[in-house]
């Protein structure tokens, strides 16, 4: 594995469209960053040296196939439709191995989809950005400019240069590598215009990487990674020609970072114990990491979304501050008579109204300690035919990404001894999440600490029923379930393992016990194996929803504290592996600031 | 539109059977479909959002034939049962809505009625059903094995047969959205894109919904109060949009939810303008058209009524964008347009009835949460208050601005990438040049001489926004 430096020098200008807004009043413009500085897609970059790849394997009498189709050029669409690569000898060809093809899996013996990653250009050194080039349409019989086709596009300025930063995954196609960036002289789109004229400069980076290695204690840790470069989390549910992003790093995606990492440098990853240990279904529990914000950096407390029972000002939103409607909502549980429900009005009246304003509160989404919510940035990228040199049928979609320099956070757990050491190398090593790896999305830093230590379940327990008792006390009724009631809130999504009503998988924890209240909504959650290509999707049950349970009468949940802690601890329902699961009982967020007790 | 008599009379006949029908131990009972955007947005096809907007429709209206129904409609509803027949009917009904929708889920919930004390159990209703929303039933699903086996169309259900849709085009599809479709089709509303609503390749999502019913309903303390004003709601609804629809030229459109205050529709963008405004002045004429419900309503309560009005968000797209995705980001947009409608908002100016939001998405596009309301810059004028003195006025900006020539209008992008000075310098060059920039300030009453009022007054980014609402800018 290499990095390398790949400096684009533009002879003139370029202009590569689609993947920027076009402002009002121009007619074309090249693609933007998020600062709405000029920028070489990555694909684009790629684009060009894969195709001046192909040509020169070809010129050399070697298989290439056609932009990753698995076909030769020239061979009918509807022969070759959706074929995987297996050009040379039953292998990916020299062009596929280096820039990746249509393959869903892993080919036989392969570690990486793509031996390259390589990111966007960006503008180096080059102090002007922009230029707007007026065009004119010219009609041929009268030799003169047509009525109203003056168009202006916009490019990058004249001779500006950009900095591509990558990685050789594979070695051994190196050579193939510096031959594509000697011989490609064009990219993007205008060539008849006199753009798209590029030289190319490829520095290898030779330096070591010094990279502190975590020292991992406990069996669980603390993981903070803030995104380098945009990133996709594949949603479940793909829609027709748009690519949505989730807004949270899933335990798949992570755990399947950390595995590709440590394959590329692992002998043999499919028969490796330590690899196994750490990376099997049932090793370490790679839960999902939510996004933080800047004031988020600097709280404790749990990351993830925010319960289901959250609500806030129906229009200042979150600015005004969260309340918790679990409580209320369990009062109202408890109603069984119409004169009842005049004292729960009166005693709610502060919890169903805006604190700061007294405005209406509605239910609210997002996530503990992201108030600002996700930053996401939309692009439209086509595919193109190269014989027809126009866009692939079906191959124009939009793709949403998540932007640089958000901070995921989240926690690792189930970690044994005899997998730190391997978990803290991988920690070490170049991670990305997400998908397009290969176009260089999804690369983080990360970084390590001991996980939060909150106040422990009892505190919590004796802070709920505190809490609950004023509230039922206030609304003038029975307090009798006080103690028998136990709040369970999911941290993570929860795959439970039948397919009837969840509560039976939760009541077999709590012999006697009844569902007193839930509060959750049901989603489709899935993940890729990359191995074999396939796709696994389940309805889940959404983060953030919560359970009452009622214990039996003439019991309390402090006679089933060790049950409450080890669901906490390793979680419930399927899929734990991949961060599936994660529960709190007693959750904070239930209990009105100031009567929360110790932290 | 109904007049207030026809409504109390339907609603006095309604209560009188009901009452009836529960006897001496009478039960309110409510229910509620729950996630009803995504159901009806699930597939894109304006035939299949047609026909899951049926399927509800049609629930409804047996319910409402059923003698217990005092109100049904847009997926909600209130009955008076005996006791007997509330549990049978809170345990059923889901099981009906899910047979009916192919998968869809209903939440029900019951409390007992007391007459003397109706606000009472009112309100404990609505307390009981919010409760019940989140308790329903988990909803069916046929997942797909894999990629191969996933409904063409939704991508959420397993694939079962496989459809013919023109020429030697198929698809294969799962049972929902088969019924649907088949549901949908017929004679006027058989079409198979909402890219065949398009202009230009873009298309306007509409997502509108009335302000502050939720405080008025609040303060109803009587069932006929309470089914008047939810007939009178949708009424109101059913009417301006109908009314919206005639002032727009009846564009080709697709219309998948109009139940009560809540209203959905695809449109061609050159329709929008008239669109959303007829829409809030015809809510707003309405309501006050309806007053006290001849006589139902109380002073404070038709206060409330006739003060209603209408949030409203617009989403400019590609044709090919997911109508789901784009109804998510309008429906941002009208809460967006909504907070504008606070006594205490708009500058002192007054209570706003109406607002509207809107966004064109083009690539590129930054949001936050799905929300581009917020990546806009300082000094952008949205929400707009959708009345004539700041409505009009702003329309007439944006027309004018269509005049000034694509290449000047250019000119504009230019204050991202200079420094203020530089960019005023360049501005300023242009405007006195133009003949049509000075004819736009001049047809916004702003001297195109004066240096100071020309950069104070240059088309902001909701002016500019809007131009490519309209259609012109480029």
């Amino acid at each position: 594995m290499t990095r390398f430096k790949l400096l684009l020098k533009c002879r003139g200008s370029v202009l590569v469209g689609g993947h920027g807004a076009v402002p009002t009043g121009l007619h074309g413009s090249h693609a933007t960053d998020g600062d709405g500085r000029p920028v070489l897609p990555a694909t684009a970059i790629r684009g060009a040296l894969r195709e001046t790849l192909e040509a020169l394997l070809r010129g050399a009498d070697l298989h290439a196939c056609d932009a990753g189709t698995g076909r030769e050029p020239g061979v009918s669409h509807e022969d070759a439709a959706g074929r995987a690569c297996a050009l040379d000898e039953g292998r990916p060809c020299v062009a596929c191995r280096l820039f990746g093809g249509g393959r869903e899996g892993l080919a036989e013996r392969a570690r990486m989809f793509s031996g390259l990653v390589l990111g966007d250009g960006r503008l180096h050194d080059t102090a002007a950005r922009w230029m707007l080039r007026p065009g004119v349409s010219i009609a041929r019989r009268e030799r003169s400019a047509r009525d109203r086709l003056l168009f202006i596009r916009r490019t990058p300025a004249t001779g500006a240069r950009f900095l591509a930063e990558g990685r050789l995954l594979d070695p051994s196609l190196r050579r193939e590598f510096e031959a594509a960036v000697r011989a490609t002289t064009h990219l993007g789109a205008g060539r008849s215009r006199g753009l798209a004229r590029v030289d190319m400069e490829l520095e290898w980076d030779t330096s070591p990487e010094t990279v502190e290695t975590p020292a991992l204690t406990g069996d669980s840790i603390r993981v903070r990674v803030t995104l380098q470069t945009p990133a996709i989390f594949g949603s479940v549910l793909a829609r027709e020609n748009l690519r949505d992003t989730r807004h949270e790093v899933p335990g798949s995606a992570l755990r399947g970072a950390v595995g590709f990492a440590l394959a590329r440098v692992t002998e043999d990853p499919q028969h490796d114990p330590d690899f196994k240990a750490l990376l099997d279904e049932g090793g370490a529990r790679f839960g999902f990491l939510y996004p933080i914000d800047a004031k988020g950096k600097t709280r404790e407390g749990v990351p993830s979304p925010l319960p289901i029972t959250a609500a806030a000002c129906k229009f200042e939103g979150r600015t005004h501050g969260i309340v918790d409607t679990l409580l209320d909502r369990i009062v109202t549980a408890h109603l069984t008579k119409t004169d009842e429900v005049l004292a729960i009005t009166d005693a709610s009246a502060r919890t169903r109204r805006c604190p700061k304003c007294d405005g209406p509160l509605r239910g609210i989404a997002g996530y503990r300690r992201c108030e600002e919510g996700v930053a996401v940035r939309a692009a439209t990228r086509a595919s193109i035919e190269r014989e027809a040199q126009s866009v692939r049928e079906g191959a124009l979609f939009t793709e949403v990404r998540v932007e640089p320099g958000t901070t995921f956070e989240g926690t690792i757990r189930g970690i044994s001894e005899k997998n730190r050491d391997v978990l803290a190398k991988a920690l070490t090593l170049p991670l990305s999440v997400g998908r397009s790896l290969g176009a260089g999305r999804g690369q983080v830093s990360v970084e390590v600490s001991e996980p939060p230590r909150g106040a422990s379940l009892v505190q919590r327990g004796e802070a709920f029923d505190q809490s609950l008792r004023a509230h039922l006390e206030r609304a003038r009724m029975s307090t009798a379930r006080v103690g028998r009631l136990v709040a369970i809130s999911l941290l993570s999504p929860w795959v439970p393992m039948g397919g009837g009503d969840e509560w039976e998988d939760l009541a077999a924890w709590f012999p006697g016990g009844t569902c007193f209240l839930r509060a959750r909504r049901f989603i489709r959650e899935g993940a890729w194996d990359q191995l074999v290509g396939t796709m696994r999707a389940w309805q889940a049950v959404a983060a953030g929803a919560v359970y009452v349970i009622e214990l039996p009468e003439g019991t309390s949940w402090r006679e089933h504290i060790a049950t409450l802690e080890q669901i906490e601890r390793e979680g419930i329902g399927a899929q734990r592996h991949q961060g599936y699961g994660e529960v709190c009982v007693f959750d904070r967020a239930f209990v009105p600031t100031g009567t929360r007790g110790a932290p | 539109m109904k007049d207030a008599r026809t409504i109390r009379l339907e609603i006095e006949e309604r209560l009188r059977r009901a009452r009836e029908a529960a006897g001496n131990s009478p039960w309110l009972v409510g229910y509620d479909v729950n996630a009803i955007q995504e159901y009806v947005t699930a597939n894109s096809r304006p035939v299949a959002m047609y026909g899951a907007s049926q399927l509800i429709k049609s629930f409804d209206a047996e319910q409402l034939r059923a003698p217990g129904t005092i109100f049904a409609g847009g997926g909600r509803g209130l009955l008076m049962l005996n006791h007997a027949d509330a549990k049978e009917c809170v345990e059923t009904l889901p099981g009906k809505y899910a047979e009916r929708t192919v998968g869809g889920v209903l939440a029900t919930a019951k409390v007992p009625w007391d007459e003397s004390k109706s606000g009472a159990s009112l309100r404990w209703l609505r307390l009981a059903l919010e409760n019940a929303k989140d308790a329903a039933s988990r909803p069916t699903d046929v997942a797909p094995r894999g990629k191969r086996d996933q409904c063409e169309r939704c991508r959420v259900f397993r694939a079962v047969e496989r459809r013919h849709v023109a020429d030697e085009e198929t698809e294969f599809i799962c049972a929902r959205c088969a019924a649907t479709t088949a549901t949908g089709r017929d004679e006027h509303n058989n079409r198979q894109s909402l890219v065949e609503l398009s202009e230009d390749g873009k298309i306007a999502a509409i997502s509108a919904d009335g302000n502050n019913l939720g405080e008025l309903f609040d303060s109803l303390d009587t069932l006929a109060a309470t089914a008047a004003v939810s007939e009178a709601v949708r009424e109101v609804f059913r009417h301006a949009h109908a009314a919206a629809l005639a002032r727009s030229g009846d564009k080709r459109h697709v219309a998948p939810i109009t139940g009560g205050d809540d209203i959905r529709v695809f449109i061609a963008p050159s329709a929008v303008a008239d669109y959303v405004y007829t829409l809030a002045r015809e809510v707003e004429r309405g309501a006050e058209t309806l007053g006290d419900l001849d006589g139902i309503l109380r002073a404070d309560q038709r206060r409330r009524f006739a003060s209603l009005g209408v949030g409203v968000g617009v989403v400019v797209a590609g044709d090919r964008t997911s109508a789901s995705w784009l109804m998510e980001r309008a429906h941002k947009l009208e809460r967006s347009a909504k907070s504008l409608c606070r006594p205490e908002k708009n500058g002192g100016r007054g209570r706003v009835r109406s607002a509207l939001d809107f966004a064109v998405l083009t690539t590129d596009e930054a949001f936050s949460e799905g929300n581009a309301a917020a990546a806009r810059e300082a000094g952008d004028p949205r929400p707009l208050a959708l009345d004539e003195a700041t409505w009009l006025p702003f329309l007439a900006r944006v027309r004018a601005l269509r005049e000034v020539p694509s290449a000047q209008r250019a000119v504009l992008a230019e204050s991202r990438n200079l420094g203020a000075e530089e960019f005023a310098n360049l501005f300023l060059y242009q405007v006195a040049r133009s003949r049509k920039w000075q004819a736009w300030y001049e047809s916004i009453g702003v001297r195109w001489s004066n240096r100071d009022e020309v950069l104070k007054n240059r088309p902001d980014g909701a002016t500019v926004e809007f131009l490519r609402v309209l259609g012109g800018a480029r």
